[in-house]
């Protein structure tokens, strides 16, 4: 695909925001004492780059996010918690560098819109399925919706005699 | 020369579509069958016009025309011939062309097998399929054209890209040499997953087409999805092929120890594969009883639009993923189609509802009845499938509402969102999994469920109890683990119900099954599908819930413990490779118990480009390729971050039942293809007596 | 379209084999009108895909905008590093040369004496220059204008809200705003000395 081309936009930008990348450039290995990649790693999962689209804070391999994890670590070195680091991020970069958002009020509103959703199909769904068990009860009635009349019909309306031989030969099966 | 055929091809083909639309849309406004054949023709005709733009194209870049713009941006010369032909899709311009045909085709395919025993609806199958192909086409031949070479007009010191000459007695001028594929895409995983996705997008199309036709004639009965049920098999085949080599490639190639990162990409190519299942189980209930009409409607109407949202999403920098395709100006018109089709769909899909032609046989016997565990799978399916589109566009909603004033955040999700969210949804459907298969036609009832579903709950539970037993003590993935045993079990039960009855009558085990699979591939099919999606459930779970990683810094002679694994790293050493780019290679000895299980060399790769102001060849991509040791009990995989003088920062993961993942994966296909294979029985169709027929087609709609 | 009367089955059935009607011995009435009216639920599904398709549009409009290079320049207010104040309204009347910088970003580097220089060249002509540090660790920036000497105010985009109002896609990026606070110039990566000499004459010419 042209990821290609996005791959090249995506170069260009690190380009243009950091040098090209030699390997020597990626400082990785000033960490404060108490403090091991793991801890900035489970912080930076928590968090997005910002320079770079999509890609979680601890995979990205851009200078900026060298330099964020770095940060990460020293303040993981003064005795910071990790929530008191990702909300020092927030603060100073805006909402969109946490991966789920900090502020408990929009927390909520991410795990209620699909509670709410769910709550709502499984509401639709039980009415449904009330509504065809009634129908199943009264016999092969038919309720049009659209029109005032009831219809007999105790088999559904589209079927092949092919299909109704193995359903008999299906049902023959079922009572053991 | 070639350049011109495949200019002139393309804009043919587009000619023909669009006038194939008209001209079966005039056909039914005046019921005249000439304009209908014509339609059809003209549909017919753009397979062979697409087909050679195509191999124009592919002869383009075999020989390296530079003087087309797109060979130079996709190869070089140095690129490998394999490479040379998946250039084809490699770039946006190419890949449109590569989508065009594949739809063309498909066309022409569906077409010719269904133009006489679907007869009435193919006035609006042909509108259908001809109004997506027309408008991809219009992508192709007025925004992104494959076929825009390079004039230099005298006097200007740059070449030009265009379709047709510039003013100025420009010529075309060709380039010595080419840009080349991105490195990234150099893998064989990363070149056939665009195909596959293709193949999965464009085949939901046709079964789209017919429920549109059925939806415009009224002909709401089983038939169009008769006439479609392999197509939008086969379509779910590739997009499940597709998805599972695009986490293959991830997890292999790119570094990061996973294999899903719930990117808005790769959300967008899963969100038509969730609603694609559910269509595809919905429509067995409408095939045996009649039912669920509507919702077989709404979730191919679904698939339809997710595609086109998903090739709009990814193509239009929409959403803010690593993935997305640099800006173009497609973006537009593709928005323009998705909304247009949306609402002509769901508009023609409310008044057929509104009206009642969508009743069927709308009666549950029982709540434990199959129909009624089908009907609770479609509603957990939509559900996940809105969900997922919820965690992808909620940035985008919310967006919306901070420039309105509203609030005053972005709501942003990633991918720890979306695990919590998804899991209950995955539950029901592992349930739904083992009771379904084992739950009856219309009567049914609790006690004969219960009684059915009794062996394989209580074999899950003894395998739940068993791991814990054995140290596993992690609630949730003990919990999993019985679930997807469930569902396993219940599969493998039924199976052996069958076997079995067959046995009783005097066959031979090995000869019952083969039998009973070859008398019903389709729904034997569908259990080893399951079965396969039983093993990716092992395999997810183990690698989620069970996954450690560590990341340190060592000089060579120190170790590192994980998982029941050391890694002792021995040195890091420099080669380069024929392509050109420089690998650092790291050498690391894997132990087990003091054992030398494996020797593993992870590496970074860097790529060089010519620079012309520095005058020298600067690194740009840099790509990071794991050494790992795989075993069937888990991935022991390293990566190397940073690197300085013989130390090297290594980024280690212990993947617990990853390969149950891959495997579960090949019996997925395997078991698609067994469902797939054509039956010994003869086709049951629906055979209209001639006068009938000849009725019909007189006095068409 | 044209519906197929069959007195004998309902719009629609038409697919009911003969035997198959003689056995159920359906009873019908002719077709009576059928009501066309849009329940709740046809309404909230129009309503739905109108709603999906107005976010998708307006996603796609905010896509498409890109960087602005004329037209009034986006407003904006910061605390400079030295904990002063500023805001782009302060300076109406004068020209401002907004420049956009990171400490990791090499190019940055490149310009950083160039624009001091210039700085120093037209203070005292009206030209207000300010630097927006965007997405960098203080400690880096600070070392950073340390590093070269920078007088010029300085701030660091909370939030990131300036670059989005700006849409800047990369750094470093320039911009040139006249006396009437109108983007004159946008520069993409480093201008050259010369060019961006004469576009702040023109910016104080206008």
């Amino acid at each position: 695909m042209a990821r290609g081309l996005i791959l090249a936009a995506l170069v260009g930008l690190v380009a243009l925001s950091s040098a090209p990348l030699p390997a020597a450039a990626q400082s990785g290995d000033t960490l404060p004492p108490g403090v091991t990649w793991d801890d900035v790693n489970r912080v930076g999962r928590q968090m997005f780059c910002d320079v770079c689209e999509g890609i979680p804070l601890d995979e990205c391999e851009s200078i900026a996010c060298v330099q964020w994890r770095e940060e990460i670590a020293r303040q993981l070195g003064e005795g910071r918690t990790d929530d008191e680091v990702i909300d020092y991020f927030v603060e100073r970069y805006g909402s969109e560098v946490a991966a789920i958002p900090r502020d408990p009020l929009d927390r909520f509103i991410a795990f209620a819109v699909p509670a709410a959703l769910v709550a709502v199909f499984g509401v639709i769904g039980l009415f449904q399925v009330r509504r065809l068990r009634q129908r199943g009860h009264r016999a092969g009635e038919v309720a049009r919706r659209s029109a005032v009349r009831l219809q007999q019909r105790p088999v559904p309306a589209d079927v092949d005699d092919d299909i109704l031989t193995r359903l008999e030969q299906e049902l023959e099966g079922l009572d053991q | 020369m070639i350049a011109e055929i495949g200019i002139i091809s393309t804009g043919v083909a587009f000619v023909a579509a669009a006038y194939a639309l008209i001209a079966a849309l005039i056909g039914v406004r005046t019921r005249r069958d000439a304009w209908v054949i014509s339609a059809r023709n003209a549909a017919l005709s753009t397979f062979p016009l697409l087909t050679v733009a195509s191999l124009v194209l592919l002869y383009a870049l075999l020989n390296h025309e530079y003087s087309i713009s797109y060979v130079w941006q996709t190869t070089d010369n140095a690129t490998p011939t394999f490479y040379l032909y998946t250039a084809l899709w490699g770039s946006q311009a190419g890949s449109l062309l590569f989508w065009s045909w594949l739809m063309s085709a498909f066309t022409f395919v569906a077409l010719l097998l269904n133009w006489r025993s679907e007869r009435r609806l193919m006035p609006y199958v042909l509108a259908a399929t001809m109004a997506t192909l027309g408008f991809f086409l219009i992508l192709n031949v007025f925004i992104e054209n494959p076929f825009e070479r390079y004039w230099l007009t005298p006097g200007e010191t740059q070449p030009v890209s265009a379709l047709f000459r510039p003013a100025g007695n420009s010529e075309v001028f060709t380039p010595s040499d080419g840009t080349g594929l991105n490195p990234l895409l150099r893998h064989l995983g990363m070149v056939i997953h665009p195909p596959m996705l293709y193949l999965g997008f464009t085949g939901f199309v046709i079964p789209f087409a017919f429920a549109f036709a059925a939806l415009a004639t009224g002909q709401l009965g089983a038939s169009w999805i008769r006439a479609t049920r392999v197509w939008a098999l086969i379509a779910w085949l590739f997009l499940s092929l597709g998805l599972l080599l695009g986490g293959r490639w991830a997890y292999d190639v790119l570094g990061w120890g996973g294999y899903w990162g719930w990117d808005p990409v790769e959300n967008a190519a899963l969100l038509p594969w969730l609603t694609g299942t559910a269509f595809l189980h919905s429509a067995v209930v409408q095939e045996k009883r009649g039912m669920l009409k509507f919702w077989n409607m709404l979730l191919i109407i679904v698939t339809f639009l997710l595609v086109i949202l998903g090739t709009f999403a990814t193509r239009s920098g929409v959403v803010s993923s690593v993935h997305a395709f640099a800006e173009s100006e497609i973006g537009i018109p593709m928005f323009t189609f998705l909304a247009g089709s949306a609402l002509i769909s769901v508009a023609l899909l409310v008044w057929r509802q509104e009206r009642g032609d969508l009743r069927g046989a709308d009666q549950l016997d029982s709540v434990f009845s199959r129909e009624s565990l089908f009907l609770l799978n479609n509603w957990l399916f939509l559900g996940l499938m809105v969900v997922v589109l919820w965690g992808t566009w909620a940035e985008a909603i919310t967006t919306i509402l901070v420039d309105l004033g509203l609030r005053d955040t972005i709501i942003n999700l990633g991918p720890n969102y979306f695990p919590p969210v998804v899991r209950p949804f995955l539950v029901g459907i592992f349930i739904l999994m083992g009771l379904a298969p084992l739950a009856a036609w219309r009567r049914s009832t609790a006690q004969r469920l219960g009684r059915s579903s009794l062996i394989p709950f209580l074999l899950a539970v003894a395998v739940m109890v068993l791991l814990l037993v054995t140290g596993v003590d992690n609630i949730l993935a003990l919990f999993g683990f019985g679930l997807v045993a469930f569902a396993g079990f219940a599969t493998i039960f039924e199976v052996g119900k069958g076997v079995a009855a067959r046995h009783r009558r005097g066959e031979g085990y090995w000869s019952a099954f083969s039998n009973l699979i070859g008398r019903d591939r389709h729904r034997y099919g569908g259990y080893f599908i399951h079965l396969g999606v039983v093993v990716m459930g092992l395999g997810v779970i183990g690698s989620t819930s069970f996954q450690e990683t560590t990341q340190q810094t060592m000089t060579p002679g120190e170790r590192l413990t994980l998982g029941g694994y050391t890694m002792e790293y021995n040195g890091l050493y420099d080669a380069t490779a024929e392509d050109g780019r420089r690998m650092t290679i790291a050498r690391a000895t894997v132990y087990q118990d003091d054992d030398v299980v494996a020797q593993i060399r992870p590496r970074r790769d860097t790529f060089y480009t010519w620079d012309s102001n520095a005058q020298t060849m600067t690194p740009t991509t840099n790509m990071s390729i794991p050494g790992s040791h795989s075993t069937l009990s888990a991935d022991f995989y390293a990566i190397i971050t940073f690197w300085e003088g013989n130390t090297a920062t290594f980024r280690v993961y212990f993947n617990p039942l990853i390969n149950f993942l891959w495997i579960g994966g090949i019996i997925l296909i395997v078991g698609t293809l067994v469902a797939l294979w054509p039956s010994r029985q003869p086709a049951t169709r629906v055979q209209y007596a001639p006068a009938v027929a000849a009725a019909q087609t007189s006095g068409d709609r | 379209m044209t519906e197929q009367t069959n007195p004998r089955s309902p719009a629609g059935q038409d697919d009911l084999p003969d035997w198959l009607e003689q056995v159920t011995q359906v009873e019908t009435r002719p077709d009576e009108p059928v009501q066309q009216r849009l329940s709740t639920f046809g309404v909230l599904a129009i309503l739905a895909v109108m709603a999906a398709i107005f976010v998708i549009g307006y996603s796609l409009y905010k896509a498409n905008q890109t960087t602005p290079t004329e037209g009034p320049a986006p407003a904006f207010s910061a605390m400079t590093f030295d904990d002063e104040p500023i805001a782009l309204e302060g300076w109406r009347g004068q020209a401002v040369v907004v420049n956009f910088w990171a400490s990791y970003c090499a190019p940055c580097r490149d310009e950083a004496p160039m624009l001091e220089r210039l700085w120093q060249d037209y203070r005292d002509q009206g030209v207000v220059f300010v630097g927006i540090n965007t997405d960098d660790i203080e400690r880096n920036a600070r070392a950073y204008l340390d590093e070269f000497a920078i007088t010029f105010y300085n701030a660091p985009d909370v939030k990131g809200k300036i670059e989005d109002d700006y849409r800047i896609t990369g750094i470093p990026e320039t911009f040139v705003i006249n006396t009437e606070g109108e983007i004159v110039r946008h520069f993409l990566s480093t201008p050259r000395e010369r060019e961006l000499r004469d576009e702040i004459e023109r910016a104080l010419n206008s």
